[in-house]
């Protein structure tokens, strides 16, 4: 007996912390009220009783529909609204809000349709109702389906909607890579590789008629030095000329560079050491020259 | 015409009998020089300039080695010579000499 007595006062306790279950909402009235006053519709919904299709439930542009209830719980909703679902393809959603007295629990809105949402007026069209009631007090929100309504477009200057964005697959872009150059026909351009090497002979030509006199390589084989100083001299710059071959054909500028570094210190050296054995051999020449002329004159 | 022809004619014997050994040697280079520009410039109207760094590569080569055998004959020619009081005519050759290689770097660099 006391362990039933004491469950049933913990039930009773919980009831009364926790507040009730479920909204409580009645004298839902629903009219359609013309612009001059005179009401065009009413209905008086009890839940679960529902508007339906066949009783023609209707309003024009100009009309006002007017809704009022009562919350008959002790605590007081956060949200109050009617939701209209339009019954098309768009399915647009506009939601309308009541305002709940917190002293009566007394909610009413009073809705124009002219002055109200855009999408109202994107054409005559039939929406169902729902009141959705709902707060953090009461676990279960009310959604109470009210039924359907017609409201018809505007006569004049209806709104266009907005066109929707397909997405969808575009056709496949096909990259066309530019063509590769045209290269010159290989016959002729090897013919022209050959021709201009062919100045070479020219200049061979040119300069045997000249009637060049070898008369230093007498004097350096006469002088071992200035020999190894020609031959380094001379192969000094063969080499930076075979560098420069090789960096154009395959090695990177790096190693190209440290090589030319010791061969043009090499040639720099070499080269200093021939060109003034060549300039006092000159002096010498021009020396005797002189004395030949002065004794001629 | 006639003026003209026999006014070459005495140009080039002039030429030959007073122009010293070494500035006909320089000369022929120069020939060399040119021929070998002329024949590359012939190729290119003929094959377009594709690739185009090459043929730019070889005619500035063409076109800067027969300035720097100008420069070389300026600077080694006996009549010129109390313009240059400090390059001796072996100073201008090591100085043709060194610019030739600064420039066969540029080309094969260009060369591609």
């Amino acid at each position: 007996m006391a362990k039933f007595s004491s469950l049933f006062l913990t039930a009773v306790l919980a009831a009364v912390v926790a507040g009730s279950s479920s909204w409580q909402v009645a004298d839902i009235n629903l009219s359609i009220v013309a612009k001059d006053g005179t009401k065009k519709a009413e209905h008086k919904l009890v839940y679960p009783k529902v508007i339906s299709s066949a009783e023609a439930f209707a309003a024009d542009p100009t009309d006002h529909l007017k809704l009022s209830f009562k919350v008959q719980n002790n605590e007081r909703p956060h949200q109050a609204m009617v939701r209209f679902l339009s019954k098309d393809d768009q399915a647009d959603q506009i939601m309308v809000a009541a305002s709940v007295k917190k002293a009566s629990g007394k909610g009413r809105f009073e809705l124009d349709f002219a002055k109200s949402h855009k999408k109202f007026k994107y054409g005559t069209r039939k929406y169902d109702m729902t009141l959705l009631v709902g707060g953090p007090q009461v676990e279960e929100s009310l959604q109470y389906a009210l039924g359907e309504i017609e409201v018809r477009g505007p006569t004049s200057n209806p709104p266009v909607r907005a066109a929707r964005v397909q997405y969808e697959v575009q056709p496949e872009i096909h990259h066309q890579f530019r063509p590769d150059q045209k290269l010159i026909n290989v016959a002729i351009s090897g013919f022209f590789s050959l021709l201009v090497l062919s100045p070479v002979a020219v200049l061979i030509g040119l300069w045997s008629q000249l009637g060049i006199k070898f008369e230093p390589l007498k004097a350096l084989a006469q002088n071992p030095v200035d020999l190894i100083m020609a031959a380094v001299f001379f192969g000094s710059l063969t080499g930076i000329e075979y560098v420069f071959y090789s960096y154009w054909t395959h090695v990177t500028l790096f190693p190209v560079l440290q090589y030319l570094g010791v061969l043009s210190a090499v040639a720099i050296a070499s080269g200093r050491s021939v060109l003034s054995a060549v300039q006092t051999r000159r002096l010498k020449r021009t020396e005797k020259s002189d004395d030949v002329n002065k004794k001629e004159n | 015409m006639e003026d003209i022809k026999s006014a070459s004619n005495h140009l080039v014997a002039s030429y030959i009998k007073e122009t010293p050994k070494s500035l006909k040697l320089i000369d022929s280079y120069m020939v060399y020089i040119l021929l070998t520009g002329i024949i590359q410039f012939v190729y290119v109207t003929i094959a377009g300039t594709f690739p185009n760094n090459a043929f730019l590569a070889g005619f500035i080569s063409t076109v800067a080695s027969f300035i720097l055998a100008a420069n070389l004959r300026i600077q080694t020619n006996p009549k010129n010579a109390s313009q240059f009081p400090t390059t001796s005519p072996e100073r201008a050759f090591a100085d043709f000499l060194a610019c030739n290689v600064v420039l066969h770097f540029a080309v094969a660099n260009f060369l591609g």
